[in-house]
């Protein structure tokens, strides 16, 4: 029995598109999976300023078209990347230089 | 506004400088700050800045409103905090930018 061309795993790698033919029958297409849009490491919510596609697509992209230009760009949301460096600012000992203690 | 004032250290929470000391050297209105690093020193060049992109901390050099940035550097170095700014320069590799 010839080998499957495609592969003994295309099921498991791509989805499977069930097409009508002209002749009636239904047959299955295997297309390339739909990636899933990034989410904030922290917070769980869709990243914002990210671009998803396969592979072919964001290899062409610039690096500042899929994620944005600040420290943990595409891997927190801006909320939650300014709540880290405020309570880093405060935990790495800022607040103590104050004469009148704490943050303003 | 209060807290914002010139002189007044603050961390950018914004942009591509967030996480980095700036020092309040101009109000420009109600809502916007001229603030600079100096970027010799923090990365955050001399700029308009939002507000709400900037968290006061409780730290405050002696400069005049306007003051240039080697003004700026030279309050700093008679501070405390000068040490601690240099070494997070040195965390991110030396140098401001």
């Amino acid at each position: 029995m010839p080998e499957d061309p495609f592969g003994p795993r295309r099921g498991s790698k791509k989805r499977r598109v069930a097409v009508r033919t002209p002749g009636g029958r239904t047959v299955y297409h295997y297309r390339h999976k739909i990636h899933g849009k990034a989410r904030c490491a922290r917070c769980g919510r869709p990243l914002t300023g990210t671009r998803t596609g396969p592979r072919s697509v964001m290899a062409k992209l610039a690096k500042s078209r899929k994620r944005p230009n600040r420290p943990y760009g595409g891997y927190l949301c801006s909320k939650c990347m300014r709540e880290l460096i405020v309570t880093r600012a405060i935990s790495l000992g800022w607040a103590r230089l104050s004469p009148a203690g704490g943050l303003a | 506004m209060g807290v914002i004032e010139v002189g007044r250290l603050c961390v950018k929470v914004a942009g591509r400088e967030a996480g980095r000391k700036c020092v309040v050297v101009r109000i420009i209105d109600k809502n916007f700050v001229e603030i600079t690093g100096p970027k010799e020193l923090t990365g955050v060049r001399r700029r308009r800045a939002n507000v709400k992109h900037l968290v006061p901390l409780p730290v405050k050099i002696d400069i005049s409103e306007g003051a240039d940035d080697s003004e700026v550097l030279e309050a700093l170095t008679a501070t405390a905090i000068y040490e601690e700014l240099v070494k997070e320069a040195q965390a991110r590799g030396g140098g401001g930018s």
